[in-house]
């Protein structure tokens, strides 16, 4: 069943076991680094504050928003480099194991 | 409680929404635009103009169900996996996220909104399927019958 559909027909609530969250699970941690680090970089471009004639409005955007989605963006953007790093550290335990 | 097998990790699950996202936004554009641009089309050039219409704007219609559905899957994970719970909250605070996500660049008010209005709505389905779940569950009256008749000794 998909994430959508258990909306509509929600599943009883429990807590998740380790095998289902994929602890040193590579396709996940990898995917999870991409995204991540492909939604940082999104997040920190300027382009998303502009409109199409390529200027900023500042009363829709002020100063205080453009910076926090751009905090937001670095720390996504960490956050997808540390999960990097642990791809690399599953793929090297599974070669020296 | 034992894991739920029959659904897929996350990763996957990801993809199988986006995709399930699209095709019911592409069925559902084909049927609206078809009518719509068979409607708005002069007599004799109903069925070019409907099909037009389809070929115009379905796909488009699907792009946005599908980036909703993989931007809800992905934000569900997530929230699941930070949480290590899996309960109604999820899929409301993935709304929040999914709403702020796709409104990030009309600026911080319709972000905000966007956000809430998601979360709200999402919290509303949620609220309805379990509502419907309960219902379902209800069990069943037993049929109720007269009582026999006591025998008298002869």
């Amino acid at each position: 069943m998909s994430n959508i559909l258990s909306v509509f027909n929600p599943p009883p609530s429990r807590d998740l076991s380790d095998a289902e969250l994929g602890k040193a699970c590579l396709p996940c941690t990898a995917i999870q680094s991409f995204v991540a680090m492909a939604g940082g970089a999104y997040l920190n471009s300027p382009n998303q504050f502009k409109d199409k004639a390529g200027k900023i409005d500042f009363v829709k955007h002020p100063l205080w928003w453009q910076r926090s989605v751009r905090g937001a963006g670095i720390v996504l953007f960490g956050f997808g480099a540390y999960r990097a790093g642990e791809v690399i550290q599953i793929l090297l335990e599974d070669r020296f194991e | 409680m034992s894991a739920d097998h029959t659904r897929d990790p996350c990763p996957i699950v990801i993809l199988n929404d986006f995709g399930g996202a699209f095709a019911m936004g592409a069925i559902g554009g084909c049927v609206w635009h078809g009518i719509k641009g068979f409607r708005n089309s002069p007599y004799g050039e109903r069925s070019y103009g409907a099909l037009s219409a389809i070929k115009a704007r379905a796909p488009v219609v699907g792009g946005n169900f599908g980036v909703w559905g993989g931007l809800f899957s992905t934000f569900d994970c997530a929230v699941k996996a930070v949480r290590k719970r899996e309960d109604p909250w999820n899929a409301v605070i993935a709304g929040f996220f999914v709403g702020g996500a796709l409104a990030i660049r009309g600026g911080w008010k319709h972000t905000r909104n966007s956000a809430i209005t998601c979360a709200c709505l999402l919290g509303v389905f949620e609220g309805v399927g379990m509502m419907m779940q309960r219902l379902q569950a209800q069990p069943t009256m037993a049929p109720q019958y007269p009582e026999e008749p006591v025998q008298l000794a002869a």
